[in-house]
């Protein structure tokens, strides 16, 4: 007996017309029923657009999307066991909080009687804590109130999937820590199986029983949240998820590597012998009367914890350390790395600085302004 | 307010009110010879007169029921190509946009007369049908010259979110984007509604013989100068009372809709 996954994304290709590289390019995901699965990744990296191909509001190029053991593709949107919560809230403004939760499953007939939409309706109103607000317009709404009708609306169609695309990205920062963990109380509570896409690594990692990193168009690494801090895949990863030192090293194949900072044991590593990449933490590392000597370059005092730049030879080590006794640029630091807090990935090469559009735009009209005066 | 910029407001309603004023006081007038500054008697029997005599109570009918009947076909065909100009981006939107506002820009009867041959073809010329059609082939330009800004203004996301909650399309139309764009379809309706009523030219040249409509009794009337200035004066009064019944709807319209979207 094979096991079937509840949600299987296999092989989707998605390239934009007049794209020059693919927007999605192979994306293959497995989720089982009741999951969290948060889509992590940088704006532009297409996990909104995968979000659209499994809602049915774009199409793929390859691939296919089969939920429940049914494949999806080819059925409109409003026939999909799906509902999504957008960014925006979008709510029904000529409704109130009650007719924007009930209207969809009173059009499509779900309820029986008067007293079964009003009876539903009001439990759902009670799970995202909305009671007593039954009857204000939806206009007369904060942004936390309206995306709770957002997700109450959604939720109470019992759709087989429910996609959030950044749905806390418009709310304010302590409004966000608040809602992320509604978000996955009320969705566990109900057992209810998720794809939820952000940008934010921490909000990524708070929500999701598993996380995809996406990046431009491919997934490099899907695993337990925590994985992403002890075992990143890639040197695209760790960076992504705040490793910020790279030692050239010597891996062995067998768990061992060589380095300038010693010699450590990485016994779950799977890559073959060569010249990797060993990856650190900075607050992995911790001051030591038997450390390797290093040369304070800058520091950073940021009262419970102080960051340093340091540097061995010719290379630069970031290290976040509780202030033994403040050092000052110059000064010889002895560090060591708490227990085997390293890994080792393949070496690639560091990624271009991305330029937003419109500040290209506005450089080109700078020197078109400049080349002007002269 | 200041006193002068009073008195800039007083004289500004003066010279908008004036003329309708005269008329008004002109058509329930027995009596207003020089130098009384008012009529010194107040008589309804130009309007009796109207009523009775000219059949105006027909004629505003049959006014009434064009006029809705070209609204409704502006509205529902202006709709779609009004909310595709207002929401799309594409290639030639700007020569599209020209071409749906040639009716407009192109003098009426070069319009209407390029009509005669198809609805003699068609065999309709001179029915209600050929009225309908030229009416609106004229103004459906005026209803998505109103609707394309307020299409701008409308997120299309919220279909999206619909259709993503199972909602067909239909009933995203009816109960999601026509309630959004609710004060811009009024103001659309009665723009047309009022363009239709003031229409002369396409009445007396497709409305099916003896058929009249208020624009089509006032403008001859006027131009002959056949009749008394008190009879004519009560029928421009007719004329214009739907203006004013429908500027106090747009403005309540507008009124309530700013307080259903105040925010918190």
């Amino acid at each position: 007996m094979f096991d079937i996954s509840f949600l299987s994304i296999n092989g989707i290709k998605k390239r934009y017309k007049g794209a020059k590289t693919a927007c999605l390019d192979g994306i293959d995901l497995e989720l089982e029923k009741g999951e969290i699965l948060v889509l992590l990744g940088p704006s532009g990296c297409g996990k909104t657009t995968l979000l659209k191909i499994i809602a049915g509001l774009e199409s793929q190029d390859e691939g296919e999307v089969i939920v429940d053991g049914e494949c999806i593709d080819g059925i409109a949107t409003e026939k999909r066991p799906i509902s999504m919560v957008f960014q925006k809230p979008y709510l029904f403004k000529n409704m109130t909080v009650f007719q924007n939760i009930s209207f969809a499953p009173r059009i499509n007939g779900r309820f029986k009687t008067k007293e079964e939409m009003n009876e539903e309706t009001q439990k759902y109103i009670d799970l995202v804590k909305l009671t007593g607000f039954e009857d204000r317009s939806a206009t007369q709404l904060s942004g936390g109130q309206e995306q709770r009708v957002s997700l109450a609306r959604a939720l109470i169609l019992k759709p087989k999937l429910l996609l959030l695309d950044e749905p806390l990205s418009a709310l304010d920062a302590n409004l966000r820590v608040e809602m992320r963990l509604a978000v996955r109380d009320i969705c566990k509570q109900l057992g209810q199986t998720v794809i939820f896409v952000t940008h934010d690594q921490e909000e990524a990692v708070a929500i999701g029983d598993k996380v995809a990193l996406i990046s431009e168009g491919k997934i490099v690494q899907c695993s337990q949240p925590n994985m992403f801090f002890k075992r990143p895949a890639t040197k695209t990863v760790a960076r992504f998820f705040g490793w910020k030192n790279f030692i050239e090293c010597d891996y062995d194949g067998n768990g061992n590597v060589d380095s300038i900072l010693g010699k450590f044991n990485v016994p779950d590593c799977d890559l073959e012998a060569g010249r990797k990449i060993m990856v650190v933490r900075p607050e992995s590392f911790c001051e030591a009367d038997d450390g390797i000597e290093c040369t304070v370059e800058q520091i950073s005092y940021l009262g419970m914890k102080v960051d340093y730049t340091l540097k061995i030879g010719d290379q630069q080590i970031f290290a976040s350390m509780d202030p033994r006794e403040l050092k000052r640029p110059g000064d010889i630091i002895k560090i060591s790395i708490k227990g085997d807090a390293v890994w080792v990935v393949d070496d690639e090469p560091d990624p271009e600085p991305v330029i937003p559009d419109d500040v290209k735009k506005g450089i080109k009209g700078l020197l078109s302004k400049m080349k002007k005066k002269e | 307010m200041e006193v002068w910029k009073k008195i800039v407001v007083a004289l500004t309603f003066a010279v908008i009110l004036y003329p309708l004023l005269i008329l008004l006081m002109w058509s329930v007038s027995e009596q207003w010879m020089y130098p009384n500054l008012l009529p010194t008697e107040l008589d309804f029997s130009n309007y009796a007169t109207l009523f009775n005599t000219y059949n105006l109570g027909k004629v505003i009918m049959n006014s009434i029921i064009i006029s809705a009947v070209v609204v409704l076909v502006s509205m529902i065909m202006g709709l779609l190509p009004s909310k595709f100009l207002g929401t799309r981006k594409f290639r030639g939107k700007v020569a599209a946009q020209v071409v749906m506002m040639m009716p407009i820009m192109a003098p009426g009867i070069v319009i209407l007369f390029g009509l005669i041959n198809v609805f003699v073809e068609l065999g309709i010329n001179r029915t209600y049908l050929s009225l309908v059609i030229a009416e609106v082939i004229f103004f459906i330009p005026y209803a998505i010259m109103v609707l394309v800004p307020v299409f701008k203004n409308y997120d299309v996301g919220i279909e999206n979110q619909a259709a993503t909650l199972g909602v067909g399309k239909l009933s995203t139309l009816m109960n999601i984007t026509l309630p959004s764009v609710r004060t811009g379809l009024v103001v659309s309706a009665m723009y047309v509604f009022m363009a239709s009523w003031a229409t002369y030219l396409a009445v007396s040249m497709y409305a099916p013989v003896g058929f009249d409509t208020v624009a089509s009794l006032l403008y001859p009337a006027i131009s002959n100068g056949q009749y008394p200035n008190d009879l004519l004066a009560s029928l421009t009064v007719l004329f214009f009372v739907p203006s004013l019944i429908f500027l106090f709807i747009s403005t309540w319209i507008m009124g309530t809709d700013k307080v259903n979207n105040r925010g918190v």
